[in-house]
């Protein structure tokens, strides 16, 4: 085991021998994937990957360089293919403009987040068991129950960042996630019900997770009742988002549009600073340390650029007021960085990506809400989604209540949500007081993949259901 | 040159020997048996974001994996460090990941009788594209990026463009021994158009080539395809609400069927009882004008291989002749417990195929009205099902024939085994979608779309 502090000496004397922008990212990431399903385990494995990735900015331009030789000698060789990269890219940019980073705010504290010692100490036969029983209690729960698979990953990283401008930070990061999922089957009729979370937290922290609360009864009733469930009516609707749909559509409709480098090349949010984009009602963050739980999958103290993270308020009433920068991007909008800079390895560049994206909870109960609606949709279940850059978005969910007269009257199964964003935005009505992190088992993919959160409150709004 | 080539040849044979290593060192520990799999790869790349260079990467990753069968358990493991320590680690991570699980029968490893040393497959690697620098690499991509940009409403988001060496090798205490070395070149667009306040949905494409031969010219005539098919999607109006036939691209076919249907060959499904298609062998299960085969040794296609995960030497597979299912697919696993002979599938399929129909695309559309044809979809699908719903993106609708323009905010949804039948027309060309499979464009009727 390196010891952080070792890694760090390593780091900080090549950086102080080397000249111009350096960035040195010694990562180890450790995950452990437990699977079973029918009575097997079909999924027992431990990888390890570590090494140090290092970007050089010459001339105006980055070098990405990357080596699992993590001696002195194999960290400056892989240093001097950075720089020899970084010069064949600055003579591709002659012309374009020179690479410059904003300050920020670097980190250069030690680190180590809750439940990484409980995690790393408990055994995997403790895990694994837990597992198995899982899936046998939830292929037992129900005679209508066909199959039944239970899945844990977790995963824990170690990171040394040094920069040549002050950066100079570690942190022990452990991040584990559980799904459950069921298929119901009745005269050749299939249905599939699930449940997951993630937290960045030990073990116990995600058992405690609230999602997981009764998890086998629910996830076997759900399935169940599916089966006799019929499917929406589509068109526009009034509908209730539960905190998981409101997370997806924070993450995926909101977010990825105002990340800058998609920002950059003309998305729907450009030149949009400073103007409505949403009801009053709606304040939406995108935050690496948050503070409403604790355990949000992404809560990182800094990140792969050594800045440290902070809540950014990308919609404060309404009003879109920042976007998500690395120290590139926030140097061309003349802004500070965010801390959205993250590899997924050490063999990866960090890219901007976000963190645990949510809506600020409101002042309305979740039981007026409904009540104040004739006819319309609580919407739960919230599986993938996709955003587009002019602010079209699609995602699934698994079933929704129909709501008639401010009751829930009956279960329908499978919708599709789309619509524009900014436009479902400004349809806002009414924001509970109820709040939940949701998406933290899910990983973000934009080109490499990223562990993210995403959650908020219930939200009243106007949306298009795709039905049947 | 020689000293790059040197170094990497030097990696792959100390990894070789670690995974030989592994082997001895579980047979000392008395584990039953051990499959090693090693993955080498050296990757030249450089990235344009919003049109200007942004990042050069030169880098080289390896990985070794142990999995061990002990006492009818099954544990693995990985480490990307090459030193005996970390193999013995791993080896002990794995033997403890085992002696922790539950008994399986059917666990299997090859062994040499099924899987002798496959026939290597020479275009998966090619020397001048191995040496090839990024220097040469940037005058390329400095070449596809302007055709990219030459249209100033294309608002390119991102152009990657790498050079993959890779060495592969599967060995195992059974007497399997596998290796394949591999070169490619591959591009990337991700671009949106933009006129004015006007933006456009986002689009993106890839391609890749085993060799150096003519890989400039056919990126830049991707290219150019590309940057006119994006801005084609400006200006989009709303679609029509109808229940009936659609036009699907290659690709729309491939996200929305193509998945389904391999789902329902796959030997773990069927072992599993999720597959519908369980005891359909022999039987029509799809329309018959659907023909489909898996060929591992298909140049055109990124899925290429000459052996499988298993280790055993590839073929090529029929699954659907005229829609009767010919074979389901199997490792070594899934066969073992299901009774029958792998198909040298594992980690597959790896080169699929659609045949072609008869049909020109404007015979295809010139019957109707008005039809949608759907370019990409995004949206989901439940495999278990057949169910799918989601929008259909960079889409058109063709009325009397003619092209009226991109569509905004298009719903579609169906059902693929209610629709199994109701596959009215397939094209007399195909396309290769996302570099691993070739298909072509298919009419099927019977689809929700909403406007």
């Amino acid at each position: 085991m390196i010891k952080e502090s070792f890694m760090k000496q390593l780091l900080q004397d090549i950086v102080n021998k080397s000249n111009g922008y350096i960035e040195l990212r010694y990562h180890k990431r450790s995950s452990t994937s437990l699977m079973a399903q029918k009575g097997r385990v079909d999924t027992a494995d431990k990888s390890e990957t570590q090494g140090v990735g290092i970007r050089a900015l010459v001339d105006g331009a980055f070098g990405f360089a990357a080596t699992s030789d993590i001696s002195k000698k194999g960290i400056e060789s892989a240093l001097e293919e950075a720089r020899k990269s970084a010069k064949i890219l600055a003579e591709a940019k002659e012309g374009e403009g020179a690479t410059y980073l904003a300050k920020g705010d670097l980190a250069t504290e030690d680190y180590i987040t809750q439940g990484y010692d409980e995690i790393v100490s408990m055994p995997v036969s403790e895990k694994l068991h837990k597992v198995v029983d899982y899936e046998k209690e939830l292929a037992e729960s129900s005679s209508s129950i066909h199959s039944a698979r239970c899945r844990y990953r977790e995963v824990l990283e170690e990171k040394t960042i040094v920069t040549s401008d002050g950066a100079s930070a570690s942190v022990k990061l452990a991040q584990p996630e559980l799904s459950i999922s069921a298929i119901a089957e009745k005269d050749g009729e299939r249905t599939t019900a699930y449940k997951a979370a993630g937290v960045a937290g030990g073990w116990l922290c995600l058992l405690n997770h609230p999602t997981l609360d009764n998890m086998i009864a629910d996830t076997s009733k759900l399935a169940t009742d599916l089966l006799k469930a019929k499917y929406p009516e589509g068109g526009k609707k009034d509908v209730i988002l539960s905190p998981g749909v409101v997370g997806l559509l924070c993450h995926e409709a909101i977010g990825h549009t105002v990340e800058a480098d998609f920002v950059k090349s003309g998305s729907v949010a450009e030149g949009m600073i400073g103007e409505r984009v949403a009801s009053n009602l709606v304040s939406l963050y995108d935050s690496g340390m948050e503070n409403f739980a604790g355990y949000a999958t992404a809560n990182i103290p800094f990140d792969d650029e050594g800045v440290k993270t902070e809540a950014t308020k990308i919609i404060e009433n309404g009003i879109l007021t920042s976007y998500l920068h690395n120290r590139e991007t926030a140097h061309e909008f003349g802004v500070k960085p965010t801390g959205n800079a993250r590899a997924w390895l050490y063999s990866d560049e960090p890219i901007i990506r976000m963190r645990n994206t949510y809506l600020l909870p409101g002042n309305s109960d979740l039981s007026d809400m409904i009540a104040a609606m004739d006819d319309g949709y609580l919407v739960e279940g919230e599986g993938s989604g996709q955003a587009d850059s002019n602010g079209e978005f699609m995602f699934g969910c698994s079933h929704v209540w129909e709501i008639k007269n401010g009751k829930k009257v009956r279960l329908l199964r499978e919708a599709t949500l789309s619509g524009i964003a900014f436009d479902v935005l400004k349809s806002v009505n009414a924001v509970s007081k109820e709040f939940l992190w949701s998406l933290g088992s899910g990983y973000c993919g934009k080109g490499q993949p990223a562990k993210v959160d995403a959650g908020g409150p219930y939200i009243r709004c106007k949306i298009n259901v795709g039905g049947r | 040159m020689d000293q790059a080539k040197n170094q990497f040849t030097a990696l792959a044979n100390d990894m070789d020997d670690l995974a030989r290593y592994g082997i001895e060192e579980a047979k000392r520990k008395g584990v039953e048996s051990l499959q090693v799999t090693t993955d080498l790869k050296q990757e030249k790349r450089l990235v344009v974001e919003s049109g200007a260079f942004s990042l050069a990467n030169s880098t080289t990753t390896q990985d070794i994996h142990l999995t061990v069968h002990h006492e009818k358990r099954r544990g693995s493991a990985s480490t990307n460090i090459l030193a005996k320590a970390n193999i013995d680690n791993a080896l002990s991570t794995a033997i403890g990941m085992a002696n922790f699980s539950v008994k399986d029968d059917a666990l299997i490893f090859a062994d040499s009788k099924i899987a002798p040393k496959a026939k290597s497959l020479d275009f998966l690697y090619d020397e001048a594209l191995a040496e090839m620098e990024l220097k040469e690499l940037k005058d390329v991509m400095k070449d596809v990026l302007a055709i990219l940009t030459k249209d100033k409403r294309v608002a390119l988001d991102r152009l990657e463009m790498e050079i993959s060496t890779s060495r592969d090798s599967l060995m195992n205490s059974r007497g399997v021994s596998q290796s394949e070395l591999q070169t490619t070149v591959s591009w990337d667009f991700f671009a949106m158009a933009r006129d004015g306040d006007e933006v456009s949905g986002f689009d993106y494409d890839d391609g890749f080539s085993f060799s150096k031969g003519f890989f400039r010219e056919e990126a830049m005539h991707h290219a150019e395809l590309f940057a006119k098919k994006i801005v084609k999607n400006l200006y989009p109006k709303k679609c029509t609400t109808y229940k009936g036939p659609v036009v699907f691209s290659p690709r729309a076919i491939s996200d929305i069927f193509l998945n389904n249907w391999l789902y329902h060959m796959d030997g773990r499904q069927i072992m599993d009882g999720k597959s519908r298609w369980e005891k359909s062998i022999g039987e029509k299960v799809l329309s018959s004008k659907i023909s489909i085969f898996d060929n591992p040794h298909d140049r055109r296609l990124i899925g290429a291989t000459s052996y499988d995960s298993d280790g055993l030497p590839t073929k090529i597979n029929p699954l659907l002749d005229k829609g009767v299912l010919q074979q389901h697919l199997h490792d070594c696993y899934s066969a073992n417990r299901m009774g029958v002979a792998s198909n040298s599938v594992a980690g597959g399929p790896f080169g699929l195929s659609i045949d072609v129909g008869t049909s020109s695309f404007e015979r295809m559309i010139k019957d109707y009205k008005e039809i949608l044809f759907v370019d990409r979809f995004s949206g989901n699908g439940d495999p278990i099902t057949g169910d799918f719903s989601g929008v259909a993106k960079s889409s058109r609708l063709f009325i009397n024939g003619e092209d009226t323009g991109p569509v905004m905010e298009t719903s579609i949804a169906g059902n693929t085994f209610d629709l199994a039948d109701e596959i009215l027309s397939i094209s007399d060309t195909a396309e290769i979608v996302g570099g691993y499979a070739h298909i072509p464009t298919m009419v099927v009727d019977g689809v929700s779309v909403h406007g």
